[in-house]
């Protein structure tokens, strides 16, 4: 189920992750895995298309291969194979802070409870969670810290911050 | 030292709600173990060969005499009435219940302490010289810079779930004590020409299976760009590390097979990314620097003589009091003053280990001797770092009555010991014991002072917590067909002239290693120029050689 910031249910989510035998269709709203996406920029199969189109990144994808290619993008999905691989949170500040990626940020894969703040933190705006246990306490693992040190993607204000504000 | 503002104090204690909410989906079986272990191990908890063990972060390793009355009280609540002292500066108690685990943390957070990121794939305690703030040869007190980074690190959103466990040593003198060089980043604060401080960054460096000197990377980073400078090399690691084999994940491999000047280029330009993306966010803040380094002002010193007749007279009627003074004080900043060094390595004893009474009256001594300001070291010894030579006599005698006056510093007995079997999961021998009988051998106290300065270090396995690879004199205790066996290194150094210890031969019987040991020492002994030339001196002109010759013969 995916779920917004606010551990509302996305009502109009329609995007379905694009397997690799599944075929392209330019009129319905699909996620493309990051080589399959360069791969159709490239050959020109997207060029009629009407749909909106997510693009996933995986722990090993360079980042960076987005940056001319982001104004034909509605989504992009950061995939989490398995909890420990922590690239996906690299992927997300990069996107934020170096890429100026403002649109949807979606954390798909094996998420752990406690790492929902940490991709909250890092820039997500949504969220694939699987277990129910975790939808029913969506809001007391995203807030589980009201404070940061740091000031990495969600424009929160910093604890160095608030300490030397003026006035 | 640091206090905590409110923000600090939310954090923790949102940290305690957290674990706390944890440990009930775990018990209520909501989380099966295999999803929990994330969660605790997050907090510090592992679960040992008998029992749950929890590691409590000292930050740079510094106390205050109320944190260590806490952990005294924790010590004797929950746990057997001892805790354990690290080579991470830190603290464990090897005897908690689950169902304790989160009362114990809400206790410690009333002290501004807690078990944030001393375990898990994080950046873990940082640890810095345990002389900082008090030695008359450092840059500036690097216990500021650890704080800042202590901060930084916490909780931080992209460095959590690292390709493995990230350590941290800062050091601020060109003496060091802290092994930065044997960390995955050693930072080493320095003044450049113009005067201004900043930081030369080390990375790479490590123990474990593949014992690694770090790297310099860059000889001056300015100070306000330390933090954007750590997060490119971080980043950089985060996306380049193995992941696909745990002894192939820490940095000192990804630096060795990415090539030390392909892992520069690459970590320069994330720098120079980081730079021009999100400067303002990570540049350090003057005034923030300034905010934290107040907290680690000068305490009141008095105005005292160089010399203390007290201090002479006491040396020269009680030789056991002399003994200590050649060996557990060091110089200080200020006349008149002396840094103490508080052995943990009585004869018989655990290395590291402090009983709760033991504990209590390390805080009472240091509240009326040092400011109430207590150092944990990386070789397991605690520190009083501000002590008048008025009053060494005195501490001496108090701490002596409890047995902790021992004089071995920087001697045989003062070892490094792993856990190794008698607690540990991983180990394949023993390691304690082994220790024992190492200590046993050279109980008599004049032989360990005419021997001179001398670091041996045991590991139990090759994971090498007990840092045998820098041992002067190492052992590693491996496992053959289900027979403990011991190698034995000579040679290592983890200080400025960082060394890895080399294999003398083939490894010895559990019950050969005292005698073993005490062949290389007899053959130092006999060999050396004149007691000037320390072992690692004479080691480095001899080579192995006639160490060979009296351990192995013709064989």
């Amino acid at each position: 189920m995916v779920l917004n910031k606010d551990g509302q249910k996305l009502v109009e989510d329609s995007f379905t992750l694009l397997a690799d035998d599944d075929a392209l269709n330019n009129d319905q709203a699909q996620i493309l895995p990051l080589a399959r996406f360069l791969d159709a920029v490239e050959d020109g199969s997207l060029n009629a298309r009407t749909a909106p189109l997510g693009v996933l990144l995986a722990p090993a994808d360079d980042t960076r291969a987005l940056v001319d290619h982001l104004g034909k993008l509605a989504l992009i999905a950061i995939d989490f194979p398995q909890y420990k691989d922590g690239r996906g949170f690299t992927h997300a500040r990069l996107l934020r802070e170096q890429l100026g990626w403002t649109g949807e940020l979606r954390a798909v894969g094996d998420v752990l409870f406690d790492q929902l703040n940490y991709m909250l933190r890092t820039g997500f705006s949504t969220f694939d969670v699987r277990k129910a246990y975790d939808v029913e306490h969506f809001a007391d693992a995203i807030n589980a810290f009201t404070e940061a040190y740091q000031q990495p993607g969600d424009g929160r204000i910093t604890v160095i911050e608030k300490r030397h504000a003026v006035g | 030292m640091y206090q905590y503002d409110q923000f600090d104090n939310g954090l923790v204690s949102e940290r305690v709600d957290q674990f706390r909410g944890q440990v009930e989906r775990r018990t209520a079986g909501n989380v099966l173990e295999e999803e929990f272990r994330p969660h605790r191990l997050m907090n510090g908890l592992y679960l040992q060969l008998h029992a749950y063990m929890l590691r409590v972060a000292v930050p740079y390793g510094t106390l205050n005499g109320g944190q260590m009355r806490m952990l005294a009280d924790c010590a004797r609540k929950y746990d057997k009435g001892y805790g354990h002292f690290t080579t991470r500066q830190n603290i464990q108690f090897n005897w908690p219940r689950l169902d304790d685990v989160s009362e114990l943390l809400k206790d410690l957070s009333e002290v501004e302490m807690h078990a944030i990121q001393t375990s898990g794939n994080c950046i873990r305690n940082i640890t810095t010289d345990q002389y900082a703030g008090a030695t008359p040869d450092e840059v500036e007190d690097p216990r500021i810079t650890g704080e800042v980074l202590r901060q930084w690190s916490t909780f931080h959103p992209e460095f959590s779930f690292l390709p493995r466990k990230f350590k941290i040593a800062i050091t601020a003198t060109e003496n060091d004590r802290a092994a930065m060089r044997f960390h995955d980043i050693g930072i080493e604060i320095v003044k450049n020409d113009a005067g201004d401080i900043g930081y030369a960054v080390w990375v790479g460096g490590g123990q474990g299976r593949t014992p690694v000197i770090a790297k310099k990377l860059n000889s001056f980073v300015p100070r306000q760009d330390l933090i954007c400078y750590l997060e490119a090399v971080l980043r950089t690691y985060n996306m380049l590390g193995r992941r696909d084999n745990l002894y192939k994940a820490r940095i000192k491999i990804t630096v060795n097979e990415t090539g030390v000047e392909e892992f520069t280029r690459l970590v320069d330009e994330e720098f120079a990314a980081v730079k021009q993306h999100a400067y303002e966010q990570f540049r350090l803040r003057d005034e923030e620097f300034s905010r934290v380094a107040a907290f680690f002002s000068d305490p009141a010193y008095e105005s005292l003589a160089a010399t203390s007749s007290t201090f002479e007279d006491a040396k020269a009627k009680d030789t056991r009091f002399a003994a200590w003074a050649a060996t557990n004080i060091a110089p200080h900043k200020v006349p008149g003053y002396a840094i103490a060094n508080i052995s943990l390595k009585p004869a018989g004893g655990i290395p590291g280990d402090a009983t709760s009474e033991q504990m209590d009256l390390v805080a009472d001594l240091a509240d009326r001797y040092s400011f109430s300001d207590i150092r944990v070291t990386h070789e397991q010894n605690l520190v009083l770092p501000h002590v008048k030579f008025d009053d060494l006599y005195a501490l001496w005698q108090a701490l002596d009555h409890i047995d902790l006056g021992t004089a071995n510093l920087g001697l045989v007995t003062d070892m490094i010991v792993c856990p190794g079997l008698d607690y540990c999961n991983l180990a394949n021998a023993r390691s304690i014991p082994v220790g024992q009988m190492i200590d046993a051998r050279f109980a008599d106290l004049n032989r360990q002072h005419d021997i001179g300065e001398l670091k041996v270090k045991i590991s139990g396995c090759i994971n090498a917590c007990g840092h045998h690879h820098v041992g002067h004199i190492g052992i590693l205790g491996v496992d053959k067909k289900g027979t403990e066996y011991y190698q034995i290194t000579l040679g290592g150094s983890a200080d400025e002239n960082a060394a890895v210890g080399k294999i003398v031969g083939r490894a010895f019987g559990y019950d050969e290693v005292a005698d073993a040991v005490e062949t290389v020492v007899t053959t130092y002994v006999n060999g050396r120029d004149s007691k000037e030339e320390t072992f690692l001196s004479y080691v480095g002109r001899v080579g192995l050689g006639p160490f060979k010759e009296a351990l192995y013969g013709s064989e």
